[in-house]
């Protein structure tokens, strides 16, 4: 096989060879024949001329000699070729818009499907990444978070896999959390990870400068240390090696010194730019689920095999502590699926909606060919005339089709680099730490691609000029053609129009579900509300009481700013108790039930905007002396007393069982905290600021504007900056930040919409081509009509009604696929949003009115005009 | 001329076997070898000659190779690889079995089968 393939080649390659040793062989031939004819008695000349003769048509013989070779096909392939490009330059309006149609599609079909490339496909970026798992936890049924999820492990649980467990060659965890990075007189927040020794090596990522974490850095008293990400370090520090050994400073003052840099472009699940030291001990809780394992499986291990193992360590330890288990599972994935996860299915909606677009692109061009095929009949006829096979027509067609399709595929891998280095975020991929890029796979998907649209666009007009009857094209007999195109024309433009109505619909539906989430039942409101953190310096920050002074101080003067309407102070999670319950009652809470705690002042939920649903609001009087009090949030009231009122009840808040406060509860409010990306709300307890010992040092101070046009938040920041001694960070709008959260989901959401903008804008250009092309050939149908007496306005409504019925169907097809799709796509997809009736409406009348104007407008040039004229056309 | 009789279809890769299997030759000798053999009644067109020759070499049946002629020219030659000889012994067992029953069919008379 290999062989006959390598003998093919060598005769492709060395044809022209082949050929002149061929009219070699042939002169030779001929020359001893005349040799022996002279022998024989003949004249020179005639000799020659006999022995010509009687070798026959030299051509022929050479055509059919290269058809022996079977290399023939390239030739003709290639003149295909020639005549499709020859024939783009006779008509160049009809290939840019056929080749834009078509790259435009492909380019957005390849682009998705170079996110699917970098996610699903492509080996992910460690050491023989397919021994990599994910060592999970699996949520209980009907937990807070996700039911049946993988969910991080505790310590103590990942300590007793690795001392157990014979499946793993190396085993290491991470656990992620922001970085207070203090430098001149700011904090910047930097994402940060940390990671246990030997993690990056069990990953094959050595650091391009200095070392890795090791076993020292994690004992009790160690010096901190820490590593940065390769672009940090170039884009922050310099890009100085000699920066190893250097210290930044913390939140809270803390030194950490780099001891390394890591290499360039080395990202896992996010874009940590500092990486601190991780000890996974065997103390704690084993509800303390934060720990995200990963490791490396024996060469020969499968993942069942380790999976059982896991299994059958954890059924031991939760034979030992039940109340942590409750419902817990565990799991072993595969890498992939780890970082995968957070980014959701989108890319496969994206990929399917695409798809569509591409298949309106292709009708499209079907439409445009087939009208052109009209046009074309005599030229096929002629070419038919002069020698041209039925097939080779044919071909001729589907080579045109090709080329027209890679051409297109060209521009789509051109926009589709374009739209991949441009915009990586786009598409919510930076969550799984994996870079995209059009690689050699793309590249193939896109040839691929390119060629079976264009021919498969090309192939309807193939088919309905192999069934042209040629005779009768020489004559111009060519209503009965036409007639046939036209009935296919309708069917294309019906298909195109449901297509576009289903594209729609699916895009309004998701679009709609993915924008609606930014605002949905946050709890607050986010519009103009904006942030920044205040902390004190030095001795000042480290008396509690001064400190709350001076922040008072600060929201008191911000307040008093003409346009700001109120300011408030948050301190999150200053100190976050161990134990939070209910006085009374022994609900059993699962981790993520127990409440964080959060002190706060009178003005908090009114700055916010969060609705006290019962109860009262904090008072200037809930001070140190008064009752201690509390609010929870309609999560936590859930929780501790499920089905009752919270109102009167009391909390206990403390460190230990043994040392605590208990807290009355005198307000419930709207659930208005969340994590990025998470469904549910967290519980909350809130207290009055002057009611806690709590201490911090930073606090958030949220402002609401009533007109902050002029300058105020300018003031406000002034005012940060003389009474605290240090420059606040600059005021963050809300909606700002909540954007960058939900970037992926907001840009999904308008990469959807644009795809369903542009396949309509398609469909309507190829339903307008192809309505606009068919009353146009009944031009002189329409001249009879008008010369025979038919009222002109009949005449107009006749033809116009024909391209609307056709429309019609179209729309009638699309709508009730449209809501099947819907249907569809409620069972499958997280979808919960109610189809939008208004938007399939509207595409539809669309639709129609596009159909409407594309048969108008020809039959009122024809009735406008001179009937005789009309008379005379095609 | 005219009295000669046209190759019949599927023959001339067989006379061409044939004739190389006698010795290495080159196009123009492969005519004349097979106009020897057939006693110069079958009347081959010459230019069809080559296509068949090619044919025949892609099959590896024939191997080709460039040397020169009586003449002092470069020519092709053509010889039978082991694969034609195999062929040719086939072929031609398979001519004379048909022949053997054509002959017989068109002398039979009714009655004495």
């Amino acid at each position: 096989m290999l062989g006959s393939v390598r003998r093919f080649i060598w005769r492709v390659v060395r044809r022209g060879r082949l050929d002149r040793e061929m009219s070699d062989e042939f002169a030779h031939h001929i020359e001893l024949r005349a040799d022996d004819l002279v022998r024989a008695g003949l004249a020179e000349d005639d000799a020659l001329r006999r022995a010509r003769l009687e070798f026959g048509n030299v051509t022929a013989a050479q055509e059919s000699a290269r058809e022996a070779w079977g290399t023939q096909w390239i030739d003709r392939l290639r003149q295909d070729c020639r005549y499709a490009l020859r024939t783009r330059r006779r008509n160049p309006g009809f290939a840019s818009i056929a080749i834009l149609s078509l790259g435009l599609g492909i380019g957005a079909v390849t682009a998705v499907f170079s996110v699917i490339n970098a996610l699903d496909f492509r080996p992910l970026p460690f050491k023989s990444a397919d021994q990599l798992v994910w060592l999970a936890e699996v949520t209980p049924l009907g937990h807070d978070i996700c039911s049946h999820c993988p969910f991080p492990t505790s310590g103590p649980t990942l300590h007793d896999w690795v001392a157990q467990s014979t499946s793993f060659s190396a085993v290491g965890a991470v656990s992620s959390g922001s970085f207070g990075w203090e430098h001149g007189d700011v904090t910047e927040s930097l994402t940060a990870e940390r990671a246990t020794p030997g993690f990056f090596a069990m990953l094959g990522a050595y650091p391009t400068f200095g070392r890795g974490f090791v076993a020292a850095d994690t004992v009790r008293g160690a010096l901190p240390v820490a590593v940065v990400s390769y672009e940090f370090w170039e884009a922050r520090l310099g890009g100085d090696p000699r920066f190893i050994g250097t210290q930044l400073t913390g939140r809270g003052g803390t030194r950490y010194t780099i001891v390394g840099v890591l290499p360039r472009g080395f990202r896992f699940r996010d874009d940590a730019a500092i990486w601190t030291p991780l000890q996974a001990t065997g103390t704690g809780s084993r509800n303390d689920r934060l720990l995200t394992a990963v490791a490396r499986l024996k060469p020969g291990r499968t993942l069942a095999q380790s999976n059982s193992e896991l299994e059958a360590i954890t059924r031991l330890i939760a034979g030992e502590s039940p109340s942590d288990f409750r419902g817990w599972t565990v799991q072993v994935g595969t890498l992939r699926s780890l970082l995968t996860a957070p980014v959701g299915k989108g890319r496969f909606v994206l990929f399917a909606i695409t798809v569509l677009v591409l298949i309106i692109a292709l009708l499209n061009v079907a439409g445009l060919l087939l009208g052109r095929a009209v046009g074309r009949e005599q030229e096929m006829a002629m070419r038919t005339a002069l020698g041209a096979g039925r097939s080779s027509l044919f071909r001729q067609m589907l080579v045109e089709g090709a080329c027209i399709g890679v051409t297109g595929g060209a521009l789509g891998v051109w926009l589709a680099v374009w739209a991949v280095r441009a915009a990586p975020h786009w598409i919510a991929l930076d969550a799984a730490g994996i870079a995209v890029s059009v690689d050699q796979r793309v590249l193939l998907f896109a040839l691929v691609i390119s060629l079976a649209v264009g021919t498969a666009a090309a192939l309807l007009p193939a088919l309905k000029i192999g069934s042209l009857d040629l005779n009768d094209a020489l004559r111009r007999h060519v209503q009965n053609f036409s007639q046939q195109v036209a009935r296919t024309s309708n069917v294309l433009i019906a298909l195109q129009v449901a297509v576009a109505l289903a594209v729609v619909t699916a895009a309004g539906i998701l679009s709609r579900d993915f924008l609606e989430w930014r605002y949905f039942d946050l709890g607050y409101r986010p519009d103009s509300l904006y942030f920044t953190f205040v902390s004190g310096t030095g001795e000042r920050a480290k008396d509690p009481a001064a400190w709350r002074l001076v922040a008072e101080g600060v929201r008191e003067r911000i307040a008093a700013i003409p346009g700001i309407g109120s300011a408030t102070l948050e301190y999150r999670n200053a100190s976050h108790p161990t134990v939070v319950h209910p006085a009374e009652g022994t609900a059993q809470l699962s981790a993520s039930q127990i409440p964080a705690v959060k002190g706060v002042d009178p003005t908090y939920f009114t700055t916010f905007g969060t609705p006290v649903l019962a109860g009262r609001n904090f008072g200037t009087t809930d001070g140190p002396g008064s009752a201690s009090v509390a609010i929870v949030n309609r999560a936590a009231a859930r929780a501790f007393w499920p089905g009752g009122s919270a109102l009167g009840k009391r909390i206990f808040v403390g460190d230990s069982i043994s040392n605590g406060e208990l807290l009355i509860v005198v307000g419930v409010v709207e659930d208005a905290e969340r994590g990025e990306l998470e469904e549910r709300h967290w519980p909350m307890v809130y207290r009055p600021m002057q009611q806690t010992k709590l201490y911090h040092a930073a606090a958030g101070l949220y402002v609401r504007c009533a007109d902050c046009g002029n300058g105020a938040l300018l003031a406000a920041e002034r005012a940060v900056r003389e009474s605290t001694g240090r420059s606040a960070t600059p005021f963050k709008s809300v909606i700002d930040a909540l954007d960058t959260q939900v970037v992926g989901r907001q840009s999904s959401a308008v990469i959807l919409d644009a795809f369903a903008v542009f396949g309509l804008l398609l469909a309507a250009m190829g339903v307008y081509g192809s309505v606009a092309y068919a009353a146009s050939r009944r031009v002189r149908e329409i001249g009879i009509r008008v010369a025979l007496g038919a009222p002109r306005r009949t005449v107009v409504q006749v033809v116009a009604r024909r391209g609307l019925i056709v429309a019609g169907i179209g729309v009638g097809i699309g709508i009730v696929s449209a809501l099947l799709l819907a249907r569809v796509m409620r069972l499958l997809v997280v979808a919960t949003s109610p189809m939008n009736g208004w938007i399939l409406a509207g595409a539809a009348l669309l639709m129609l009115c596009v159909a409407g104007v594309a048969a108008i407008l020809p039959a009122i040039r024809a009735t406008a005009g001179d009937v005789l004229i009309a008379l005379r056309a095609d | 001329m005219t009295d000669r009789k046209s190759v019949l279809p599927g023959t001339l890769d067989l006379l061409i076997l044939r004739a190389v299997s006698l010795g290495r030759l080159h196009g123009y000798g492969v005519l004349l070898r097979v106009m020897q053999i057939t006693r110069n009644e079958l009347q081959i067109e010459q230019g069809a000659l080559y296509p068949a020759l090619y044919r025949l070499e892609r099959q590896g049946l024939l191997a080709a190779e460039w040397g020169t002629s009586d003449n002092n020219r470069r020519a092709k030659f053509y010889q039978l690889t082991p694969d034609g000889r195999r062929r040719l012994q086939e072929e031609s067992d398979m001519w004379r079995a048909m022949v053997r029953v054509m002959s017989a069919a068109l002398h039979a008379r009714p009655g004495e089968a």
